[in-house]
């Protein structure tokens, strides 16, 4: 799988250094109304969920689809109710290789990262996606 | 962990080095228990024999520094294989307990100028990689990767300053101990306390000022710098270790904000239109209050492009708000500029946020210069909005930008730096360099746009704009794709 990542991130290229260290959350009580407005206005693919300012599960627009909108349960159901309350986490002094490993073996596309127990970012398959599009777009923009 | 950081003592002849200043310094080191004794360059004057021999007696009489790198005057007249003789090697790291050290020879022989060249880079990338997990993190080089104030023009500076802070910043260096400007200066960046020495015992001080020295306290949860001047006055700053990830009660949004920079609007193969037209419809979908163009509209300064680009910017629904780069002004653009987008420091207004941009460019110069008089003044004039939100936007860069060779694109950028700092200027946009960028610098945001429709882009992410998201308690910048819309989170700050 690393065969098509870029050169700049082949081998033991560490998370740290790729690793967004700053994350999107909202409380597990707030409903997945707000959930999907608050991924709506930052444009992005899943949140944290929060406790009393700790971590206590992790959700997902695919879990708003298949768990919301599928079922046809209410804008208001609680975060709590959908969310995924097993973290899968990444320890942010391991690699890129690593981090895609684990991500293949658990069949998911985001991962959270954890230093010294604490959730520090988010890696989502996407990133990966987007870090050599320049070369795409410059094929579609000759002109 | 007790640090005593000294730098640039200059040992020579009595022209030049202060003997009572090393003494008395040494004198108040001698007086306390400290667990590290750096210093980080210009040991000598000259890199000469005499005054390695010099500085080396100074050290046995007292104690040798536990780190010693080499500064642009060590590496004089050959003076690196001295320093190599007589304090060892330049370059390497030191661990004990749970604290990493990395000291980098960051000059270049015989010029002010600084480098890390590519082998000495790899090794503080191998070494912060494979110590990562430490809980102290420091880096020790002479030239200061940030530009310092009160030291005339920003030069001498670290030529791939902006990789070398990328680095630092993306490993969570805690500490990085500087000197070479004889100027004594302290930042908090991101998560990075950033350091520089004044001159401990060199005759060439700045502003009459004299000669000082640092102690670092460092603990779990903070930081203390103090700037010790051998006047017996000090300077203290403190700084809180922990950093916040996650972020969910942001408050109400205040504004919305879309940064670009080098459209480059041509009628060349260099300026991509379709990126720009892709960018503008997203742009006028995107409920933005304002657009902020940190210069680079047009390729060269010439009516025909003036003319494309007075075209294609009237289909923006946002306000506009431009600031002119060097290419901008060059040819009849000095003209056409004013005529065509209006004013060359331009001002808005809007709920609580005050926007100034200021020309920093010349033309026919890619260096940019604001001047003593207009910085003064621009600052003054932030002075009657103290209770409202404020951004500066300008085109040339304030802090080095990775992967483009800094050469002080900004003359005064010390001193610009110095005061967006002091005035705790909320915000401040840049947009040199193709290189998207966002940090926080004491209490001041500072984000840089890639180019939005250039075909000289850095980003493997392509061609993109910033957005600018102003919340009651956060500031959030997402840089955006030109082509594809795609986001990426470049930062969220609180708002202090």
């Amino acid at each position: 799988m690393t065969q098509n990542l870029p050169d700049f991130l082949q081998g033991e290229f560490p998370l740290r250094e790729f690793v967004t260290k700053k994350l999107i959350g909202i409380q597990s009580s707030s409903t997945v109304q707000e959930a999907a407005q608050k991924m709506t206005d930052f444009n992005i693919s899943s949140l944290v969920a929060l406790k009393n300012d700790e971590v206590v599960g992790f959700m997902t627009e695919s879990d708003l689809k298949k768990k919301v909108v599928a079922l046809g349960k209410s804008s208001d159901t609680p975060v709590s109710e959908i969310m995924n309350d097993k973290l899968i986490k990444i320890n942010i002094n391991l690699t890129i290789k690593e981090a895609m490993q684990e991500m293949v073996d658990n069949d998911i596309k985001h991962l959270l990262v954890e230093e010294n127990d604490e959730i520090i970012g988010i890696l989502t398959f996407t990133d990966f996606l987007t870090i050599e599009q320049q070369k795409l777009e410059t094929f579609i923009a000759r002109e | 962990m007790k640090i005593f950081h000294i730098s640039d003592s200059h040992v020579s002849s009595p022209s030049h080095f202060n003997i009572d200043s090393f003494e008395k310094a040494y004198h108040e080191y001698e007086n306390d228990v400290y667990d590290l004794l750096i210093h980080s360059g210009d040991i000598t004057q000259g890199g000469q024999k005499e005054e390695y021999q010099k500085a080396s007696e100074l050290f046995d009489k007292h104690v040798w520094p536990d780190v010693l790198v080499p500064g642009n005057h060590d590496k004089r007249s050959g003076g690196l294989s001295l320093f190599e003789k007589y304090i060892g090697d330049p370059n390497g790291v030191k661990i004990f307990d749970d604290t990493l050290i990395v000291r980098v020879d960051s000059g270049v022989p015989d010029k002010n100028d600084g480098r890390v060249g590519m082998v000495t880079f790899n090794m503080v990338k191998n070494n912060l990689k494979k110590y990562q997990n430490k809980d102290l993190k420091i880096l020790i080089l002479h030239h200061h990767l940030v530009p310092i104030p009160m030291t005339g023009r920003e030069r001498n500076v670290l030529t791939n300053a902006g990789d070398l802070l990328e680095l630092v910043l993306g490993f969570d260096v805690d500490l990085v101990l500087m000197g070479h400007k004889h100027y004594p200066n302290v930042y908090k960046i991101e998560n990075t306390v950033f350091v520089n020495a004044g001159t401990v015992s060199d005759k060439k001080t700045r502003h009459g000022d004299v000669n000082s020295y640092n102690t670092i306290t460092v603990e779990k949860e903070k930081i203390d710098v103090k700037i010790k001047r051998l006047d017996d006055t000090e300077t203290f700053h403190s700084f809180p270790r922990k950093e916040k990830h996650i972020y969910h009660n942001f408050g109400a949004k205040h504004a919305r904000i879309v940064q670009m920079s080098n459209s480059y609007i041509s009628q060349s193969s260099k300026f991509q239109k379709t990126h720009f037209e892709k960018a503008r419809s997203k742009i006028n979908n995107t409920d933005s209050d304002l657009i902020i163009h940190c210069g680079g509209i047009v390729e060269e300064g010439i009516k025909k492009n003036y003319d494309s680009a007075r075209k294609l910017f009237s289909r923006f629904d946002p306000p506009l708000l431009f600031t002119p780069a060097g290419r901008d002004i060059n040819y009849l653009g000095y003209r056409l500029f004013p005529h065509y987008f209006g004013d060359f420091d331009q001002e808005y207004e809007t709920d609580g946020i005050i926007f100034k941009g200021i020309s920093s460019s010349q033309y026919d110069s890619k260096t940019g210069f604001i001047g003593e008089t207009e910085r003064k003044q621009l600052f003054e004039s932030f002075q009657d909005y103290e209770d409202k939100f404020t951004c500066l936007f300008l085109h040339h860069n304030v802090i080095p930008i990775p992967h483009a060779r800094e050469k002080g694109l900004l003359e005064d950028s010390g001193d610009l730096l110095h005061d967006i700092v002091k005035h705790n200027i909320d915000l401040v946009l840049t947009g040199t360099s193709s290189h998207p960028y966002a940090l926080k610098i004491n209490n001041t945001v500072i984000v840089n746009a890639n180019s939005l429709s250039s075909v000289y882009t850095r980003s493997f992410f392509g061609n993109s704009y910033n957005l600018i998201d102003i919340f009651e308690k956060n500031i959030v910048v997402t840089e955006i794709n030109s082509l594809w819309g795609n986001k990426k989170i470049l930062g969220i700050w609180e708002r202090e």
